[in-house]
């Protein structure tokens, strides 16, 4: 997939933990872990909500989208 | 209380009766067929109720010999029916609801009961022979059959494959829902 999250930049750049993110947007650190590595399927719109409220930035500082060489292109 | 906490209590009390079961099914035909002479009418009855030919009387000691070996067949098939069954309660147990090994416990069990109409008639056919071979040449019969209740169990065994793949779209649904954030 090519969307990149980058929520460990954003985290470094407010100088904040993950742990300290995890309580203020409301969920657990695993799920946020979850969303850092890269194997979230699928993000809610109140969850990203939540983190961009926390972080004090928009949803395209935290996606990004790269395209994947070894992807087909779209409607194929 | 919770449904999975009724699911995994359930779920406990299953996995021991078909533990039970298990050992009881291939000990319970062995000594029935082993003891068929001396079995009342109404056991007896009982158990050849799902044969094709019915014993006359009596049966040699060669004979239930024979019928605890084909015997041997249907309780392979039935203890294998069990043992995916204290596996997929086993699996219930642990929470594991939606799970790639629930799915081909589902699977597995969908196949068992599949093959045992297969192995129900090849050993109903085996067993005419066994209980008519103590008579005198000529009346001695081989006997295949297909009933509706073998129908049944093959369209029974279709719907738990069914299932299966009922279970493994849910699998996939929660691995979504557990990697959604």
């Amino acid at each position: 997939m090519g969307i990149i999250i980058n929520l460990d930049v954003m985290l470094a750049k407010r100088k904040m933990k993950s742990c300290e993110l995890a309580a203020r947007v409301g969920i657990t650190e695993q799920n946020l872990s979850v969303l850092k590595t890269g194997k979230a399927r699928a993000v809610r719109l109140t969850t990203l909500d939540a983190i961009c409220r926390a972080l004090a930035c928009q949803p395209g500082d935290l996606l990004e989208y790269r395209p994947d060489a070894a992807a087909p292109p779209a409607g194929d | 209380m919770t449904n999975i906490e009724r699911i995994q209590q359930a779920s406990q009390k299953f996995k021991t009766l078909f533990t039970g079961l298990m050992v009881v099914i291939p000990i319970a035909a062995l000594l029935l067929w082993l003891g068929y002479n001396q079995l009342p009418d109404g056991l007896r009855a009982q158990l050849c109720a799902g044969l094709l030919v019915q014993p006359a009387g009596s049966l040699s000691l060669s004979s239930r010999l024979l019928a605890c070996l084909a015997t041997l067949l249907p309780v392979a098939v039935a203890m294998l029916g069990c043992l995916y069954l204290i596996r997929l309660f086993g699996l219930y147990q642990q929470g594991r609801i939606f799970s790639g090994d629930t799915t081909r416990c589902y699977r597995s069990l969908g196949y068992v009961i599949i093959a045992s109409v297969v192995i129900g008639i090849v050993h109903n056919s085996m067993m005419s022979v066994i209980v008519t071979l103590d008579n005198p040449p000529g009346q001695r019969l081989l006997s295949v059959g297909f009933s509706s209740a073998d129908f049944s169990r093959i369209v029974i065994g279709l719907l738990v494959l069914v299932v299966a793949w009922v279970m493994d779209l849910g699998r996939e649904l929660h691995e979504e829902q557990q990697l959604t954030v």
